[in-house]
């Protein structure tokens, strides 16, 4: 295994494992989900009821299916936080590196097809407080140290409170994820007792962070399979 | 959704910060104004409103609520319902009659007649307002009641009195029942869909749009003004399946209070009797059989500032929800608060931290380290030998590649595609490959490689279900001389193997010309089916792996070789290719003397030059020792495409550089 290194990694793949790194000095785990997903595990479960307006936020591609059960292009990666607690036993830290699909047009910042990076940590005592911390450890681990973290309100069906979180970085504010603190409804809905557990999520996109960090002008580049950006790397 | 700066000022009788202090407020403790547009001597706000505060911000009235919220001002008068006419309020002549048959659909209904009315083109200052948050101005009445909308947030319709027949009722529509469109498009209407009705049929779908028959137009005298409140999920479905959506039916299927109704119902009112001097008020009726009951809602302030991580002081947090207009019960420990009807956003506790929190400034909570834990030792395995692979066939000479996952052909069928050629999930990662090995082959002499070897890893999806793949692919340029593809897929399938401890067998004809990679007596793999590509089931083979060893060199290695830090460009012009090959006396060795002159020379449209032969050669007779040196050299401009001329006029400088020394001759 000491021959040189003569191929390269994507640049994906190598911020996937860049933040697994800074992750896993924090005792985080990596858990995982399908890409086809089921209705109830994209949306119900994350407190997206069908007929209700949140589930504009998101364009989806539906997905032909034999059974009653209607499956959909996961949207997000935050279905798994849902299987993984089905299955765990809090205190919990997980991130989900994985595909997800939008069913928009595509531009130089929009692919129908991208990198999320899902955060979930469910223990006793858990604050947005937290949440400003870990935040600010992720975005120092792959930015550097002269990053600064704020946070602005917003909204996300299975987070309250929700909120984006800004990077000051260069001179500019950028907005990097989103995130919240878990909303009963989720504990509710994976089985997990809301009254005694608490806990944040939060959810970026791992081709905006290559794109920044590498200066790499249309997302389309990352999936176009072009040896004339994946050998710079 | 689009505010008028000048608008949102009628709520106050203090000034507003300027636009862009205003906007930037908005931004940090509401939601985000996407972009601030000056319009003559107005400013128009493009704000991002999302469903949890659509409940009560699609307006210029609930935009002043947070912006009263946010600055601690008090609203004026505007923000409340005054009675438009004294004596309007409940005066029933008893010629209206009105039935609601679907009271779960319809939580209140109030119309009013207004009588002799005229109907003719706005003041210039209403049709300057629509325009600037992109309305088109229709008639006096159509505007009033769009611009009450658009300020209070309560959609509003009117009926030519006129034109309707008998009693109103509101209903779901019968089976193929049909309606005519203000637009002239006629509708068929399935069952779901909530109409107001006279007894000759439907007059308008719910919140959603009037129809034809009974318009408002330039004959029109008499009216009844509409201000209900129907279900949301209702209108929701019934314009989705329609195809109507529209600024009624957002508002409405993000749920507003009933109370709004009258709201919308005195203002519009008012306007109407302005615009339309000699108008009178004639009649209203109300439906409103159960009033919507305010919420109570009871928090201790320790669980706000557990939830933001921070120490809020009770005072202060009792301050800030005054400034929402909740009113306040201070118990001993708890406070017991009453929610303006607006906010149905406000259920329960748990909604209570992002108020208080939003308004103090989520910027200032601090940071708080997570409890230390241990480094975990629960390895991913997935994860752990995916990252293995890589590097293992990056190591073998071999790049990463991604791919669309939604493709033209698959076993998995996309129900709204976005485009005819992306209607299916891939079932294969090799169909994709096939197709990068063709475009990296065309850009080799540029890549300066000698052949093209990639991989991917992905999901694909089957009628089985989905698993992981990994394709490997190899591609020669025509000439390559060395091994094939095929011999060349044995090797790095025997190289990747032989790094994992894996039962996996190579059932293979002996030219390696295809074959099957079984474990036990499953086949999870095909080789050179396509030649020069393996595929196989990679969940399959991780699956059979030990548990990742957390000493493993594979663990603490980074992956890649990170020979770049940031991204250069890639020309979108063609390049163009050129070989020269010289003769220097004496033995192999001078390449990079031969390079330095070609570079100097070429300059920087000169991208890539590749050494691809060198030969010695001694004359028999005067037992000179002379030695060639062939390079490519690969020539491309960001900017344009490059002329044979010009690539002809460098050539020639080379050549006579290389020519002009002592002993070189450019063959």
């Amino acid at each position: 295994m000491k021959e040189d290194f003569k191929g390269h990694i994507h640049p994906l793949s190598q911020v996937i494992e860049e933040l697994y790194q800074v992750f896993s000095k924090l005792g985080f785990v990596v858990a995982e989900g399908p890409e086809l997903e089921t209705e109830f595990y994209n949306f119900d479960a994350l407190n997206i009821p069908a007929d209700h307006p949140a589930r504009d936020m998101q364009d989806t591609f539906w997905v032909k299916n034999k059974e009653d059960e209607r499956l959909v292009m996961r949207t997000q990666t935050s279905p798994v936080q849902i299987r993984f607690m089905e299955k765990n036993e809090p205190p919990l830290r997980i991130i989900v590196p994985g595909k997800v699909f939008r069913n928009e047009a595509t531009d130089a910042t929009h692919e129908t097809q991208f990198f999320q990076l899902e955060g979930l940590v469910v223990d006793k005592n858990i604050s947005m407080a937290n949440l400003k911390w870990t935040m600010t450890e992720l975005f120092k681990g792959i930015f550097g140290e002269e990053v600064e973290i704020l946070f602005r309100p917003s909204y996300f069906p299975f987070t309250e409170p929700s909120l984006e979180v800004f990077m000051k970085w260069k001179g500019k504010l950028l907005e990097m994820a989103g995130a919240g603190m878990v909303h009963p409804n989720v504990f509710k809905a994976a089985g997990l007792d809301a009254q005694k557990w608490k806990g944040f999520a939060f959810g970026l996109g791992i081709d905006r962070l290559v794109m920044l960090k590498y200066d790499i002008p249309d997302v389309r580049m990352l999936y176009s399979a072009d040896l004339r950006l994946v050998n710079q790397f | 959704m689009l505010i008028s700066y000048k608008t949102l000022q009628k709520f106050f009788d203090e000034p507003l910060p300027e636009a862009e202090t205003l906007s930037e407020l908005l931004t940090h403790h509401a939601f985000e104004v996407e972009k601030v547009t000056p319009i003559g001597d107005d400013f128009i706000f493009d704000i991002k409103v999302l469903p949890d505060r659509a409940h009560y911000a699609l307006s210029h009235r609930g935009v002043s609520y947070e912006v009263a919220a946010i600055l601690g001002l008090k609203r004026n008068g505007e923000a409340r319902a005054k009675p438009a006419q004294a004596d309007a309020e409940n005066s029933s002549l008893g010629n209206l009659k009105i039935q609601i048959s679907e009271a779960d659909l319809c939580a209140r209904y109030m119309i009013r007649e207004i009588k002799n009315v005229t109907v003719t083109d706005s003041p210039a200052w209403l049709q300057e307002f629509l325009k600037s948050i992109d309305q088109r101005s229709i008639n006096n009445i159509v505007d009033a009641l769009n611009y009450i909308m658009f300020y209070v947030g309560q959609p509003l319709h009117a009926f030519d009195a006129d034109k309707v027949e008998g009693e109103l009722e509101i209903r779901l529509a019968k089976a193929g029942e049909r309606i005519t469109l203000l637009d002239d498009k006629e509708i068929v209407l399935n069952e779901n869909a909530l109409v107001i009705a006279d007894k000759v049929g439907p007059l308008a779908i719910a919140g959603i749009k009037g129809g034809k028959r009974a318009e408002v137009n330039a004959h029109t005298k008499n009216i009844l003004i509409e201000a209900a409140s129907f279900q949301a999920s209702n209108v929701r479905k019934t314009s989705t399946e329609l195809n109507l959506r529209n600024e009624s039916s957002k508002r409405f299927e993000n749920a507003i209070t009933p109370e709004l109704a009258v709201i919308g119902l005195e203002k519009v009112t008012s306007e109407i009797l302005i615009l339309s001097p000699g108008a009178e008020v004639a009649e209203t009726i109300d439906i409103y059989p159960n009033k919507a009951p305010q919420e109570k809602i009871s928090i201790n302030p320790k669980e706000i500032n557990d939830t933001l991580g921070i120490t809020i002081p009770r005072e202060e947090i009792i301050k800030i929800l005054e400034k929402l207009e909740i009113q306040i019960e201070d118990q001993e420990e708890k406070l017991l608060m009453t929610i303006p009807y607006e906010r149905l956003d406000l259920k329960s506790a748990i909604d209570i931290p992002e108020e208080v929190g939003r308004l103090y400034g989520f910027s200032k909570i601090p940071s708080e380290a997570l409890s230390k834990v241990a480094e975990s030792k629960n390895l991913n395995k997935n994860f752990y030998y995916q990252n293995s692979i890589r590097k293992i066939l990056g190591q073998a000479g071999f790049s990463e590649i991604y791919t669309p996952s939604i493709v033209n052909k698959g076993e998995i069928e996309i129900i709204n595609p976005l485009a005819s050629d992306k209607k299916s999930a891939r079932s294969n990662l090799t169909d994709n490959l096939v197709k990068s090995l063709q475009l990296n082959l065309h850009n080799i002499e540029l890549l300066g490689l000698e052949e093209i070897k990639i991989f991917e890893m992905g999901k694909v999806f089957t009628k089985n279900g989905e698993f992981t793949s990994l394709a490997i692919g190899v591609a020669h340029p025509a000439g390559f001389k060395g091994e094939s593809v095929n011999e060349e897929i044995r090797k790095v399938r025997e190289y990747l193997l032989s790094h994992l401890d894996t039962k996996i067998m190579t059932l293979c004809t002996t030219d390696d010309t295809g074959g099957l990679l079984m474990l036990e007596k499953e086949h999870i793999g095909v080789i050179n089916k396509v030649d020069g590509i393996m595929e196989l089931n990679l969940d399959k083979l991780i699956g059979d792996l030990p548990s990742p060893d957390l000493e493993s060199e594979l663990l603490s290695d980074t992956l890649g070789n990170r020979t770049s830090q940031s991204y250069s460009s890639i020309s979108i012009y063609p390049f163009v290719l050129r070989d020269i090959a010289v003769f220097v006396t004496g033995e192999k060795g001078r390449e990079e003397e031969v390079l330095e002159i070609i570079k100097k020379e070429a300059g920087a449209l000169l991208v890539r030059a590749r050494l691809f032969d060198v030969f010695t050669k001694i004359n028999k007779e005067t037992e000179e020792t002379k030695t060639s040196y062939a390079y490519r050299l690969v020539f491309q401009s960001a900017e344009r495409t490059l002329t044979d001329a010009e690539i002809n006029k460098i050539m020639d400088k080379i050549t006579t550089a290389l020519n002009a020394k002592d002993q070189w001759s450019v063959r």
